[in-house]
């Protein structure tokens, strides 16, 4: 399968991110907070690191059944962050949404706004059944994102990863496709 | 690489599934309570696709994916049922186990013992932090297993798999070392008492 397509809002686009990106995805990412709040396991994060998963998303997408995207400006085209949607297989039609955005962007609704493109994505183009995403239980911030936009918690998985030292709980929430065409319909 | 060895109690014995198993297994998944309630793949099974299974799941312990075992009455060879503890991952110490067993054999406390093995190997010998087992929420009698070996219910997983025609949800359990190795204190303190 091909790279997925490019999505459009007001303020984002989101495309398949390039090797070009490796450096300022390096500066974002290297960011202690980005890297206690996510699963990236890489600590310290080195350049390598960020030239290894631009090459990865490559193969992803070859497979078929992972979709990443760069979140960027789009006055500017400056990377601001990542998003995935990744499916065990296309024909499960379950997809987990993974993302992080860089700390100059936080608390600014572009990650509500990148979200809100990929979930009609997900839903409209892929013909998805169920989006669910696993967030850390010391992200705050991410499970106000997710429940601000619809998503339902279904439960909290004991010390499901050990970060950075600490066993963590995952709360694990879901969206299915008739929650989402329902709030489309209301909007 | 190497395989995990045999184990067992005086009840029954988990050892390697082999070729000459694929008979049993065939009859096993032949059972409509199996297909119903176990993640097998769905469709007609032949000897054939059996054998390609058994192949599988050699090369996935071969690999250290996981360990898969044949549950086995201890008086005899013959197969009455699967477990394991797969999806292995040593960095994030946790794993997940499933299995089933055929309808003769059920009602008589092997899987509980089969699972309980596999947990004493999971914790013991991998030095795992965390268990977790998944059951299709219609599947009363594994829910009930899980709930008996002290596992607890995390999370109920709307619309999950797709199985039949019909989308399925599914809980998820899990059981910490911690929480297994008071288990097993608890159990030792009532053997004394009795």
């Amino acid at each position: 399968m091909a790279r997925p397509d490019a999505l459009y809002s007001e303020r984002l686009t989101l495309r398949t991110p390039s090797i070009r990106d490796a450096d300022q995805m390096y500066r974002l990412c290297c960011d202690p907070e980005i890297l206690r709040r996510t699963g990236i396991p890489q600590n310290p994060y080195l350049r390598r690191h960020a030239m290894e998963f631009i090459k990865s998303v490559h193969r992803h997408h070859r497979k078929g059944n992972t979709w990443h995207w760069s979140i960027r400006k789009r006055e500017t085209d400056d990377l601001m962050g990542m998003v995935t949607l990744y499916a065990q297989r296309r024909s499960n039609l379950v997809a987990e949404i993974g993302c992080w955005l860089g700390r100059p962007y936080w608390r600014q609704g572009h990650m509500g706004e990148a979200f809100g493109l990929v979930l009609n994505y997900g839903f409209g183009t892929l013909k998805l059944k169920r989006i669910y995403a696993g967030i850390f239980s010391h992200n705050a911030w991410s499970v106000g994102l997710v429940e601000k936009l619809g998503f339902v918690r279904e439960g909290t998985l004991r010390c499901a990863a050990k970060v950075r030292g600490r066993w963590r709980d995952e709360h694990i929430y879901a969206m299915l496709r008739e929650e989402w065409q329902s709030m489309n319909i209301r909007e | 690489m190497k395989r995990t060895r045999e184990i067992g109690n005086s009840r029954v014995t988990l050892s390697h599934v082999v070729t000459s198993d694929a008979p049993a297994i065939l009859a096993a998944f032949e059972d409509q309570q199996i297909a119903r309630n176990t993640l097998l793949p769905e469709g007609t099974h032949t000897l054939q696709s059996v054998k390609a299974y058994v192949r599988r799941l050699q090369r996935l312990e071969d690999s250290q994916n996981g360990s898969y075992w044949a549950i086995r009455r201890c008086s005899k060879a013959e197969l009455v049922g699967l477990v394991m503890l797969q999806y292995v991952q040593g960095r994030y110490g946790c794993a997940e186990v499933a299995g089933w067993i055929t309808k003769s054999h059920r009602r008589q406390g092997l899987m509980s013992e089969s699972l309980s093995l596999c947990l004493q190997h999971g914790f013991v010998r991998l030095r795992l932090k965390r268990i977790s087992a998944r059951a299709f929420a219609h599947n009363d009698a594994s829910r009930g297993l899980l709930h008996n070996l002290s596992f607890v219910h995390e999370a109920t997983l709307r619309s999950t798999y797709f199985r039949r025609n019909r989308w399925h949800d599914i809980d998820v359990y899990s059981i910490l070392a911690d929480e297994w190795r008071s288990r097993q204190v608890r159990q030792k303190t009532r053997k004394r008492t009795v």
